[in-house]
């Protein structure tokens, strides 16, 4: 069992001061709901097509290069086009800037009416921003040039101390707090802390908007199948590029059960240690601990309505 | 904690014109975000020494590549192609 703790991004009247922190109680592994969204309920064919479902056989094993970069092998990835539907609409573009006038694209996601999990990294990082980011736009579902639903900028954000105070990978989560609703309307993801044996096996799916494909403005999604999962990542061979940072990975658990996302998406195949033999991307677990901090993030934007 | 240097860098066009709004990735565990280059098509972040591969997209997609020994280099110049 660990300790995490949230740590928020100091308000501007209180610069300098101390980082504000909550205790957190562990949990054992559970689910939150999702909500499909108010907007129109037209079914995605994207989803039809794209999703993946359930779990796979094991895959034999391929030759692949071992390349710097994050498409591993044949680039796989599909762009989504009616990303007006669920759940491509919950999926969000983030421009984010820094304090040291730094700018930067990432990937976000809705877990609440208010409230957009992304990595720590895009709210906070002494590598590009130098501290915290100082503002961050939020674009749900945008699609090149068009922006379906607007989007909205937010200074307040918070991410977990052991990333803020020594940027642990395992940590890498960042929380967006937003001062309007738009997650009744466009829907937002459900959350799973599901153990390291449950996830074996399992398709995810890893749905963000790549800097190598219209500059960071068009949504890509691809899937495959788990790789390995150790206590606090999880392992896979699914294309990303930068620029997917933050992106939601889930997985659905039978193939009428709807998406359960159970990792934040952050690192390409440089982050994967080199005796693990793999080549595969990597993204921080959604474990229990990390969900009763998520749960209270959620709480303080107002909280999920009452089912 | 690993010692980080500032590395500096700036994204061209084909005509040696800096581009604004270029997204820069660097490879090899780092995390993948993708920066934007600022006025005068500039970029910066602090590294661990150690080579990495930079990568640049411009509009059209036009995309160059280049491996650097940071530390020994703390400047980049990205020299996009014309679009396709």
């Amino acid at each position: 069992m660990i300790d995490v703790k949230s740590v928020s991004k100091p308000l501007a009247a209180a610069a300098g001061g101390a980082l504000e922190t909550l205790a957190v109680e562990a949990a054992p592994a559970r689910r939150t709901r999702g909500h499909v969204g108010s907007a129109t309920q037209e079914a995605s064919r994207s989803v039809r097509y794209l999703v993946a479902k359930g779990k796979s056989a094991p895959l034999a094993p391929s030759a692949r290069s071992t390349m710097l970069e994050t498409v591993i092998g044949v680039d796989d990835r599909v762009r989504i086009l009616d990303t007006d539907l669920a759940p491509w609409r919950m999926v969000c573009a983030l421009r984010m800037r820094g304090a040291n006038g730094a700018g930067a694209i990432g990937t976000g996601w809705l877990i609440g009416p208010k409230t957009v999990l992304t990595a720590g990294h895009c709210v906070f990082s002494s590598q590009f921003f130098g501290g915290w980011a100082s503002t961050i736009e939020v674009i749900p579902g945008r699609n090149g040039s068009d922006t379906p639903f607007g989007s909205v900028t937010s200074q307040s954000f918070t991410s977990l101390d052991r990333w803020v105070e020594s940027e642990d990978a395992d940590f890498d989560i960042g929380c967006i707090h937003l001062t309007q609703d738009i997650g009744t309307n466009l829907g937002w993801f459900a959350l799973g802390a599901l153990p390291p044996e449950q996830l074996e096996g399992f398709l995810v799916n890893v749905s963000g908007y790549p800097g190598d494909r219209g500059m960071g403005t068009e949504q890509y999604h691809h899937r495959n199948r788990v790789l390995r999962v150790s206590e606090r990542r999880v392992f896979y061979d699914v294309d990303t590029f930068g620029g997917q940072s933050g992106a939601p990975v889930w997985i659905h658990e039978t193939a009428s059960s709807p998406p359960l996302a159970i990792a934040i998406h952050a690192y390409g195949i440089g982050g994967t240690p080199a005796n693990f033999g793999i080549t595969a991307n990597s993204a921080p677990r959604i474990i229990p601990e990390v969900l009763t901090q998520i749960e209270t993030w959620v709480a303080e934007d107002g909280g999920w309505p009452p089912v | 904690m690993t010692a980080t240097v500032r590395c500096r860098g700036r994204v061209l066009d084909a005509e040696g014109q800096p581009i604004e709004g270029a997204v820069i990735t660097i490879s090899n565990a780092v995390p993948e975000m993708g920066l934007l280059s600022g006025d005068g098509g500039a970029f910066e972040v602090l590294l661990a020494p150690h080579r990495y591969r930079f990568v640049a997209i411009g509009p059209g997609d036009a995309r160059v590549e280049t491996d650097v020994d940071v530390g020994e280099t703390l400047e980049v110049v990205l020299r996009l192609p014309r679009p396709r």
